[in-house]
């Protein structure tokens, strides 16, 4: 066993003395590796933070949200539906929202603004997102103008900014009483944008979900894991995107890495037949260069794994931020918490480092079985 | 007799259109404890038969015998014991690894054995300094 480990302590010293004689070239390819593992994993990791992300922030969010549909499009709904629903068995609490979206001419952006009864705001006070005190320059104590259906202006007194570990959906997001939200839209007090409703057991939310369409025909319930399973579709979507722009360039690396691989060069295949001659056997060439193969992948697998999961945690993931975070004009600002799905782990190390190491081997192979004297002319 | 050939053959790219047979059916055997020469001119086929009795390459045909073992058909892994224990096989170039040290070239043969270091390393220098080559150890092959 000792003897084993030592033999292989001999090939990968050997290996590494082949690959320091070929500094430029193991470098080169060694940067061009590292880059792609970088640019793979960074999509890959960002991809998977967002939706788990999405997961934790949707964990507290109600069960079922009602819209009202009218010709296909949603509408305002009355405050009786709620008086309709009744009491259904399994619902834990039901109430009515008030939403929708601020263009803000100055910023040019639309805001989500909604109505609060959490925050005990008077008709003057307003939460606001980190993004839109950002943006407008706001602090605690600063006044908010909006503009009114009617075209007047209301003045609203910040009185608190939004958790900043929230801000993934709260960037852009306005809280305003709801006395201040019906008279800024001009909106009757018998009507809401639609209802929520908390179950507590998650197994009957199917059946609830069916009665409540019996109850009101004219509405559509809206599940949380349908909202869960439109941000996997989104991300997904997003990361495919990432990754049908980055194909390019890594069939530009396969078309590298197989160039470099499988074509020995004269020198190669004469240190093949030396290293034959003087007693290895198929099998120990091979196995140092396997070595060879290995070092180089798996140094760049690792360099640029931990590169794309600093760049994504550590740095918000600067390079695809345009792409693949948020759909607003303001880009929330927030750290992603870190986190490493193994099976992606898994993926990219099966499609990255085992292929090289394969196309490293299979020339090698080819001139260890030829006689030493062959490869040596 | 150590080392026995019986009608060796030698053809280099047998079947294509520069076929070029080397070794034309040689019968020949060596006795132990002598020093054999071959002698012939340039493109005779010398080192050809040389690498077919160290194992470097097969006869086309033919076979050749060393001790009581036919190596001509022996498998290759039976082949790279014959090269690593039998064999001291001197080129008529140096076939050196490039970027290794002289040391190191030296020890690479054990290298596969994973005999410790230490005794790798002392049994390099003894070598070196046996055949006066002490002063090269630490250069490096370019």
């Amino acid at each position: 066993m000792i003897a084993m480990l030592r033999k292989h302590k001999y090939f990968i010293d050997y290996t590494l003395g082949i690959m320091l004689r070929h500094k430029g070239k193991s470098l080169g390819l060694l940067t061009v590796y590292t880059l792609i593992i970088f640019l793979l994993a960074s999509v890959m990791l960002f991809s998977h933070a967002m939706r788990r992300e999405a997961v934790t922030l949707l964990a507290n969010s109600p069960e079922i949200i009602v819209q009202r549909i009218q010709a296909g499009r949603s509408v305002m709904l009355p405050a009786d539906y709620l008086q309709r629903i009744g009491n259904l068995r399994g619902v834990t609490e039901k109430r009515g929202r008030l939403w929708g979206y601020y263009y803000d001419p100055a910023v040019k952006a639309n805001y989500t603004i909604m109505a609060s009864e959490q925050d005990h705001l008077s008709l003057n006070d307003i939460v606001i997102g980190a993004g839109i005190a950002r943006t407008r320059g706001l602090a605690v104590g600063d006044y908010l103008t909006l503009r009114s259906y009617q075209g007047k202006a209301f003045s609203f007194k910040v009185l608190k900014l939004l958790e900043s570990e929230s801000e993934l959906i709260s960037s852009d997001l306005l809280l305003i009483n709801s006395d201040a939200y019906r008279r800024l839209f001009g909106i009757d007090e018998s009507l809401y944008t639609d209802l929520v409703l908390s179950v507590r057991n998650p197994r009957e939310i199917q059946k609830i979900a069916e009665k409540l369409t019996l109850l009101l025909p004219d509405s559509r319930p809206i599940l949380r894991d349908e909202i869960l399973r439109t941000y996997e579709s989104l991300f997904s979507w997003r990361q495919g995107v990432m990754l049908i722009l980055l194909l390019g360039s890594v069939l530009a690396f396969v078309i590298f890495a197989w160039d470099k691989a499988s074509g020995l060069s004269a020198e190669e295949r004469k240190e093949i037949g030396i290293l034959k001659a003087v007693g290895w056997e198929t099998s120990e060439v091979m196995r140092m260069k396997f070595w060879e193969g290995a070092i180089i992948s798996l140094v760049a697998f690792f360099c640029g794994y931990l590169a794309a999961y600093l760049h994504v945690f550590y740095t918000s993931a600067g390079l695809f931020e345009p792409v693949l975070k948020g759909w607003s004009v303001l880009y929330p600002s927030f750290q992603l918490t870190p986190s490493v799905d193994g099976l992606q782990l898994a993926t990219l190390f099966f499609f990255t480092v085992l292929p090289y190491t394969l196309a490293t081997i299979v020339p090698v192979w080819r001139s260890s079985i030829t006689d030493p004297d062959l490869v040596m002319r | 007799m150590l080392i026995e050939l019986i009608d060796v053959r030698k053809v280099f790219n047998q079947g294509k259109p520069n076929e070029f047979c080397a070794i034309k059916g040689i019968t020949t055997a060596f006795d132990s404890n002598r020093i054999s020469c071959l002698k012939g001119a340039s493109g005779s086929g010398k080192t050809t038969l040389m690498s077919m009795i160290g194992c470097l390459s097969r006869p086309t045909s033919g076979r050749i015998r060393i001790e009581d073992r036919i190596t001509s058909s022996l498998p290759e892994r039976f082949l790279t014991e014959v090269r690593r224990h039998t064999f001291g096989f001197i080129f008529q170039r140096f076939n050196l690894i490039p970027g290794l040290s002289v040391v190191e070239n030296i020890m690479l043969p054990a290298y596969p054995l994973g005999v410790k270091y230490s005794l790798l390393r002392s049994r390099a220098d003894r070598l070196l300094e046996q055949f006066l080559l002490a002063d090269k150890l630490p250069s490096v092959v370019l």
